[in-house]
């Protein structure tokens, strides 16, 4: 595991693993700039390396402000070939794969989900 | 749980967590989501007052309640806002987050956060107000 953004009480943890990007923990911050800043950043430049890239999201919380953040997120990577996102739920937590086929339905990319969150080495 | 407006409240969600963990997981996470929006909401736009967030269960249902120092004006405006969000069903609040979500603008606070609180509470959000203290009160069933 590759970490590129270390975790906070209130943003991810962004991190590359078998080529693959993971973002995981919460999204929580009043302001939510800064790190969709950072992680857009990374994730041009990790696509523009093969145009190529598996994107997870395994998030226990986020907050309304980065819903919208995350929402944008999305809608600029539509239309970009090879990017796949993978939605990380519990599997009794419906209100977060609810979240993921919302962003999905809105955004217009095509999601893969999981009911397992992932598990970082802390 | 008294939270200053002031302190960073960096560890929110662990400290929620631990506060509340003999609740279910799945109610947890509601009440939790819902605490942190009016915890932000009290931040942004209430700065330099602190929040009352407390918590109580009964056999049927567990109560948020928070309480924020706010003046007359804020406490009309609020009031007002949550009144709006009462009178709006379900159906038609998830519909106008979905919306809130691709307004252009993002600046701080999307309209969203008070939105989320009555969908995921099981009832209309409650509000009182007295002596410059205005509270804000959600029911969760169990």
């Amino acid at each position: 595991m590759n970490v590129l953004v270390e975790a906070t009480g209130k943003t991810p943890h962004i991190y590359e693993e078998n080529g693959d990007l993971c973002v995981w923990g919460v999204i929580i911050p009043e302001n939510p700039t800064e790190i969709f800043a950072k992680l857009t950043n990374i994730v041009s430049t990790k696509y523009a390396e093969n145009h190529n890239l598996k994107i997870h999201f395994s998030l226990g919380y986020f907050n309304t402000s980065s819903a919208k953040f995350l929402y944008n997120f999305f809608k600029k990577l539509k239309g970009n070939e090879g990017i796949t996102i993978v939605w990380h739920y519990e599997a009794d937590d419906e209100d977060i794969l609810d979240s993921g086929k919302e962003f999905e339905e809105i955004s217009g990319l095509k999601f893969e989900y999981s009911d397992t969150l992932l598990e970082v080495a802390k | 749980m008294h939270i200053s407006a002031e302190s960073d409240c960096e560890n929110i969600v662990e400290t929620l967590e631990n506060q509340l963990q003999k609740i279910d997981k799945p109610l947890r996470k509601r009440i939790i989501s819902c605490a942190i929006e009016l915890l932000q909401n009290n931040t942004i736009h209430n700065k330099g007052n602190g929040i009352d967030i407390s918590v109580t269960e009964t056999d049927d249902c567990i109560r948020l309640n928070t309480a924020r120092k706010l003046d007359g004006k804020s406490t009309k405006f609020l009031n007002d806002k949550i009144q709006e969000i009462n009178n709006i069903s379900t159906v038609n609040l998830k519909d106008l987050f979905k919306k809130n979500l691709s307004v252009e603008n993002l600046e701080q606070g999307t309209g969203n956060g008070l939105i989320l609180c009555r969908l995921k509470s099981d009832s209309y959000i409650e509000t009182k107000f007295s002596d410059e203290t205005f509270e804000i009160n959600l029911t969760f069933n169990r």
